[in-house]
């Protein structure tokens, strides 16, 4: 005759240790650190055929642009200036230029940080550079991009992207 | 169910593994990565063409359409005007070996009240059809924005191109005939 209670009945907690080891290697799975240099500020434009990045695109150098904020004194609901802020990283620092003089030696810099690790040869063939990316608040005007544009193929890039966020469409 | 009488002299200990504390560390390694999760990102690019290095060509006036163009590769002129809000205000076409860009308007008298957006699209959609039937190689669409025009709009215009198959889209600035007064 056994003890009609036993001390050893306590609940299998094995498969519920199972269960929770394969969430956690679910979330694991799913959870990219990423590093990319986002501003959270920034609202992308939409667009449907927007497609992901390549695997061919091993260095990409990333600019926020953001718009001037708006004047809320006028009636217009226009911005005060054309100004817009250009974010970017170092690193894991970020850092705010308000003028194309100050983006342009930043992309120097990085250009210059491109070069001193490609090789000669690649280099002299077009090969080497970051691509550059923009994204631009849906707020910004086509000034305000198109001077990252022309800046980025001053100092010597080849190609730039224009960032945005995928749009679902719906039948057609 | 015991084997006491087949091995008499083995000192059975059932192995007691702690399930508890595992279960403990796993909740909360489960709880970073929940909260540390976020879904997949959503971004995309639109890869571009950029227009050929130094400004002063890109920034010269559109090419004159009733002009045969030297080089081999045709180009296909998109001009986006907007107004101070930023919308656009104007839109035409210019498709080299014809005289007068084609404009696009809201309200034509044919009755045809569409968006001039859309009339654009379907343009440039029966453009590229026709190109491929004929088996010629899709034309390089040169987009010439007005700086005012907001980048919403920019990012359509552009996505619409590439949804009607041009490969190669190029956005440029867009330089009216006349100077514009100055700003201040």
């Amino acid at each position: 005759m056994s003890a009609p209670s036993e001390s050893h009945d306590e609940p299998n907690l094995t498969p519920l240790l199972d269960l929770v080891l394969q969430l956690v290697m679910f979330f694991m799975l799913i959870a990219h650190f990423e590093n990319e240099q986002k501003n959270e500020n920034v609202k992308l434009p939409l667009a449907s055929v927007a497609k992901g990045l390549t695997k061919d695109h091993s260095k990409v150098l990333f600019i926020n642009v953001l718009p001037p904020p708006i004047d809320e004194d006028s009636q217009t609901g226009r911005a005060k200036s054309n100004k817009a802020t250009y974010t970017v990283f170092e690193g894991m620092t970020m850092r705010e230029y308000t003028t194309r003089d100050q983006l342009k030696n930043y992309m120097r810099n990085q250009i210059a940080m491109d070069q001193a690790t490609a090789a000669k040869a690649d280099w002299d063939a077009g090969k080497g550079r970051s691509l550059v990316i923009i994204r631009a608040d849906r707020g910004c005007n086509f000034k305000q991009v198109y001077e990252v544009m022309t800046t980025a193929r001053e100092v010597g890039y080849g190609e730039v992207q224009l960032r945005a966020e995928v749009k679902q469409t719906t039948g057609g | 169910m015991r084997h006491r009488h087949h091995e008499p002299h083995k000192d059975y200990t059932k192995p007691d593994l702690p399930i508890t504390p595992m279960l403990d560390m796993s909740f909360q390694l489960l709880a970073f990565f929940i909260i540390t999760f976020k879904p997949a990102s959503t971004e995309g690019q639109l890869a571009l063409t950029l227009p050929k290095s130094g400004e002063d060509t890109t920034l010269t006036a559109p090419p004159d359409p009733t002009k045969l163009p030297d080089e081999p590769e045709e180009v296909f002129v998109v001009r986006v005007q907007a107004n101070r809000d930023g919308n656009i205000s104007g839109l035409e076409l210019v498709v080299p070996k014809v005289a007068d860009p084609i404009k696009f308007e809201d309200d034509k008298p044919d009755g045809d009240n569409r968006p001039k957006e859309l009339k654009l699209r379907e343009e440039l959609l029966k453009r590229v059809e026709e190109k491929k039937a004929a088996k010629q190689p899709v034309p390089k669409l040169e987009y010439q924005f007005a700086e005012t025009l907001n980048y919403q709009l920019v990012i359509r215009q552009l996505d619409e191109a590439k949804q009607a198959k041009f490969e190669k889209v190029v956005p440029t600035l867009l330089v009216y005939d006349k100077p514009k007064p100055p700003a201040k």
